[in-house]
């Protein structure tokens, strides 16, 4: 059987994943899974009654019926008549990817439980790492991944290093995921960023950013 | 008939007021404090409406200090045109970047944006900003002269006629998407499930958190446009093989073209009849509008085929439900004390700092107040389309910045205004992976937006589902019983517009099979 | 060791003693430095927040340092005490702590991050507001006992809402089936004004509210109010007999919140910070913006009371919740 339609296969695999996901999570594991591993491992909601309807029961007829649907683009997948180029996936990425950037994740939380550290520094750190081996391994997915980073870099590095420096990291970073990079722009584009948010955000609406990092003295603020 | 004239007179009298103030020491006289109270109000609203993320909740709370030294005229009036002026702002966002500033905006993303990049973004922008203003006077005098009537019939709206509501709202949403219609129910679906993430309602059962204690009270609704509207379509436009700019320089008009206004009108005025009606419920009513808004619009449009690639009827008709909507999620506040939503809740908190308690006696005690706001309402619509209309020149000019220089500053006011939600970086996080959703959604030929409004509408629908079978005590037919003709009647609406969506698409499964029948 | 030596020794210990004394003291005076962090585990809008903004602003200008109000919204304001009671014993960093958060959630929910008695010093108690019980205007009772009677001749036919599972009206109902040994069936909604609405509307037949927001829809005559909550009657309603003289001996629950800090955060400053956020509730405005939200000045002044108030509330409703049944995750 050929895959006819790829993107219906992975679309349709996307949403039975969902839909299992969220009946699994809301019914709990099935008993024979709870026996191999020892211990319930998933406890799952009530389902209730259809009077009194549990915290389950709206999640798990909604996921059940999202598995459906799931599964009948699946089988489309193999019967579709549209031609290779509507239905041809183009992702920069394979699904193994995607195991590897959860794998770094869990990996960098761990560590940083272990270490004893915040675990924003464990967040910080599983940016770095995913877009090192994108820009290495995976170009055609630079763009993606760096705008993520850049965004994940901004929010994890405001508290610690202070506005100004957490706005100079997301907008370096992303101006590396375009097409060009040209260093004096960056810098111009930067400084003129970090002055309007000073100025509209803090200044002006108020919101509780610290400016600076904690060891630079000369801040109007905290 | 002269009643309304008589207190529509007040209204103004009141907003025109000569005042003297004392500022600093010194005395000004024949300040007309309130008109200055409702422009502050409608240029901030614009101003917050643009940014990304940072809404006119966050706004209000912080202004609220400010509002205790001012008379609760002035003090209401400038928080109104906040809110209101905010709906301006966000339009602004979603037609120039794809960014809904607010829920109602989602809409005009679909349409607004593709204008934008076709160079028609000024023809857009004025269409939005006329079409409000039209709503807003139309929906103001609505206000007038049916606020305690309209107050009664929002009142007979029970957990069953929202439900059956929603239900409607839901096939509405699968008329959104242009692609395949199943894959577009899929997405609502999801968007349902993961609007059900955090606290229960009715059991206060912390669902689908896995501990962390930031999912206690659900994603916002902010972080998952920004993820998937927003980062999708910048990481899209970058992935571009060929470097061409996102937005074409070859704008062809700062203005709509003769064609244009006469496609507008039929839209606005259904928007605007649209957007009254449903603004007046409390609970969602106003998010309802403008999507109604936009599915009557491609339901009965003769340009249907154009709608999700540049129409203007995409633009005119949500853009005047959700104004519309929004000056009639007032009627609930002023005549019953009951909010419609978070703004109005803040509303009623400043209004309860000032001493006056909200309610159906407002209206006869303090006409002043009452009439003041609706004609505030008015006057502030002018000043947002005075305001506005100029600005788009402004807005074309920043359009034509090279986008190397656009993405990064959109990313800036995106993160901000995510981080600013609850000052956690957690917030970013999340935006960032609906971000990759969104993209590998789009990569596999779903579309977002079937996602978003689903999203925003599966806690609401299961509260009120559940709620309607507490109170029937697991009657499930009490959704079509004859004692309730609202909830029967949308229910009814909401088969027959399914049906008018699936024939179409079962008559082309049909003809493909045909075809390939024959053809083989 | 000679006596001499012993003697200076002990002289040198008083006198650290006395000059860390002097240092706790100097560093009460010279507080606060920088400017202060006033939490708010709510979503902006709700009266808390708008009662922590009030108070943000008199502090402001009493203290001569900006006061901040930060919202951290989530999990019923468990959330944003816990960052408070986890964080800096320094003073500078407050939190807006209610019923909920202190006397309710620890049994509410399976595991609370920190102990309301134990990781927080409370400081002021800010706000009490007494709960009201109301009902639909058609509601064949318009006192107390009738209203028992006909709870007991339709048992599980009366709806009571309230804003949450878990709040004050959920509870002060329970309380009262408890007590007067009816069943009713308990509809939660997301806030108190969408079950004042469908109460108007007919469709849910009672609540227990607060009566700040309660008040207007009551002199309005769109909802009829039986009784409140408290021991004493409510000067806002002085006609209103209490649930206690109507025979349910002893009931007596209002919602409240207050300011807390950190357990460590040294006594002079939780001493002026006292002082100064009754200086603040003292100012005649202030008193009329919280009377706005149905608040009397509270008769527990003192950061002991307070905390004495908060040891007994936890104690009554840990019991309450345990017996009702309620639960959260």
């Amino acid at each position: 059987m050929k895959i006819k339609n790829p993107k219906d296969f992975w679309a349709g695999l996307m949403f039975i994943g969902f839909g299992l996901f969220f009946v699994i999570v809301a019914l709990g594991t099935p008993a024979f899974i709870d026996k191999l591993w020892g211990e319930r491992l998933i406890p799952g909601y009530q389902m209730g009654t259809a009077v009194r309807m549990g915290p389950a029961y709206f999640p798990v007829f909604l996921g059940a019926l999202l598995a459906i649907l799931g599964a009948i683009i699946f089988v489309r997948a193999f019967a579709s008549k549209l031609g290779a180029e509507e239905t041809a996936v183009h992702l920069p990425f394979n699904f193994l990817d995607l195991i590897v950037a959860f794998v770094v994740f869990v990996v960098m939380v761990e560590l940083a439980k272990h270490l004893k550290i915040s675990n924003d520094y464990a967040m910080l750190a599983s940016a770095v790492v995913l877009s090192l081996l994108a820009i290495l391994f995976r170009p055609e997915a630079k763009a993606l991944t760096l705008i993520l980073a850049s965004s994940l870099a901004f929010a994890y590095l405001l508290k610690p290093l202070g506005l100004v420096l957490a706005s100079a990291a997301l907008i370096f970073i992303s101006a590396f995921g375009g097409h060009e990079f040209k260093w004096k722009e960056v810098a111009i584009l930067t400084v003129a960023l970090v002055i309007f948010s000073v100025v509209v955000f803090v200044k002006g609406l108020t919101l509780p950013f610290p400016i600076c990092p904690d060891f630079i003295e000369l801040c109007p603020i905290r | 008939m002269e009643g309304i004239f008589h207190n529509l007179g007040i209204g103004f009298v009141e907003v025109f007021r000569l005042q003297d103030i004392t500022l600093w020491g010194h005395t000004l006289s024949y300040v007309p404090f309130n008109i200055l109270m409702c422009l502050i109000g409608v240029f901030l609203g614009t101003l917050i409406g643009v940014l990304p993320g940072i809404g006119p909740v966050a706004t209000i709370a912080m202004l609220l200090p400010v509002t205790f030294n001012l008379s609760p005229v002035a003090a209401l009036i400038m928080l109104a045109g906040i809110y209101y002026g905010a709906q301006y702002g966000g339009s602004t966002t979603a037609i120039l970047v794809n960014l809904p500033g607010e829920s109602s905006s989602v809409v005009t993303c679909l349409d607004g944006y593709q204008m934008a990049r076709q160079g028609r973004a000024g023809p857009a922008l004025a269409t939005a900003a006329l079409g409000s203003f039209f709503a807003g006077c139309v929906s103001t005098l609505i206000v007038a002269m049916f606020a305690p009537p309209l107050a009664e019939v929002a009142l007979k709206f029970g957990p069953a006629e929202y439900f059956s509501l929603m239900v409607l709202g839901l096939v509405s949403a699968v008329v959104l998407a242009h692609g395949s219609l199943i894959k577009a129910i899929a997405m609502v679906l999801l968007g349902l499930l993961l609007g059900l993430v955090g606290t229960d309602v009715n059991s206060g059962v912390l669902r689908f958190a896995f501990g962390i204690s930031e999912l206690a009270d659900g994603i916002g609704f902010v972080t998952v446009a920004m993820g998937m509207f927003g980062i999708c379509e910048i990481i899209g436009n970058l992935e571009q093989k060929e470097h061409r700019e996102v937005f074409t320089s070859k704008v062809s008009h700062l203005w709509p073209t003769k064609e244009d206004w006469r496609r507008m009108i039929a839209p606005v005025l259904r928007g605007t009849a649209l957007g009254s009606a449903l603004g007046i419920l409390p609970g969602g009513g106003a998010l309802l509008a403008s999507f109604g808004a936009y599915t009557l619009e491609k339901k009965v449009s003769k340009y249907a085929h154009e709608f999700g690639k540049g129409a203007i009827e995409g633009v005119a008709a949500p853009e005047s439900a959700n104004n519309a909507g929004a000056q009639t999620s007032f009627i609930p506040l002023l005549t019953l004390g009951i909010p419609s939503n978070a703004v109005m809740a803040l509303m009623i908190g400043a209004m309860m700092i000032q001493g006056i308690a909200p309610g159906p006696q407002v209206m006869s005690e303090r006409p002043q107040l009452f009439w003041g706001m609706i004609a505030s309402m008015w006057v502030g619509n002018l000043m947002l389309v005075i305001l506005n209309l100029p600005l788009i020149g402004m807005w074309i000019k920043l359009l034509t910045v090279p986008y190397r220089i656009l993405y990064p500053s959109i990313l800036i006011f995106m993160a901000v205004g995510v981080f600013s939600i609850s000052n956690q970086p957690f917030d970013c996080f999340l935006m960032s992976l609906f971000g990759l959703l969104g993209y590998i959604c789009v990569k596999l030929g779903c579309e977002p937006a079937p996602l978003i409004l689903g999203f925003i509408l599966g806690p609401l629908m299961e509260e009120n589902l559940r709620r309607a079978m507490l109170l029937s005590r697991g009657d499930p037919f009490v959704f079509i019983s004859p004692t309730k003709p609202i909830s029967m009647g949308f229910l009814i609406a909401a088969a027959i517009l399914l049906a008018i969506i699936a024939l179409p698409a079962l008559r082309a499964k049909r003809e493909e099979a045909f075809a390939a029948e024959e053809a083989g | 060791m000679p006596p001499r030596k012993r003697a200076e020794r002990v002289k040198r210990l008083w006198l650290l003693v006395a000059l860390a004394a002097c240092a706790g003291t100097a560093a009460a005076q010279a507080w606060p430095t920088h400017p202060l962090r006033l939490v708010a585990p709510y979503a902006a809008g709700g009266p808390i927040d708008l009662s922590a903004r009030l108070l943000a602003a008199k502090l402001q200008a009493s203290l001569g340092q900006p006061v901040v109000v930060e919202n951290r919204p989530g999990a019923g304001g468990n959330i944003g005490v816990d960052l408070i009671a986890k964080g800096p014993a320094d003073g500078y960093n407050l939190v807006m702590s209610a019923i909920a958060t202190l006397a309710i959630n620890p049994s509410l929910y399976a595991s609370l991050p920190y102990d309301p008695l134990k990781d927080l010093r409370h400081v002021t108690l800010l706000v009490q507001v007494p709960n009201v019980l109301v009902v639909r205007n058609d509601l064949p009772a318009r006192s107390v006992p009738e209203l028992i009677a006909l709870a007991k001749g339709r048992p599980g036919k009366l709806d009571f809402g309230s804003g949450s599972t878990g709040s004050t009206g959920h509870l002060a109902g329970e309380m009262f089936k408890m007590m007067t040994g009816t069943f009713m069936v308990h509809i939660p909604y997301k806030g108190a004004a969408p079950a004042l609405a469908d109460m108007m509307a007919g469709r849910i037949d009672l609540m227990f509210d607060n009566l700040a927001s309660a008040l207007p829809s009551i002199r309005a005559e769109k909802v009829r109010a039986l009784a409140t909550t408290t021991l004493k009657r409510s000067s806002f309603l002085p006609n209103l007999p209490t649930l206690d003289e109507a025979g349910l001996k002893g009931f007596d629950m209002t919602t409240w919140w207050g300011v807390s800090v950190a357990a460590k955060t040294p006594q002079p400053i939780v001493d002026r910070l006292s002082a100064e956020i009754l200086k603040a509730m003292d100012a005649p405005d202030f008193k009329e913006r919280l009377r706005g939200m149905g608040s009397e000045p509270p008769a527990i002044r003192t950061p002991e009371q307070f905390s004495a108030f908060v040891s007994s509330e936890l104690r009554v409703y840990s019991e309450l919740v345990k017996r009702s049944g309620a639960k959260a995750d």
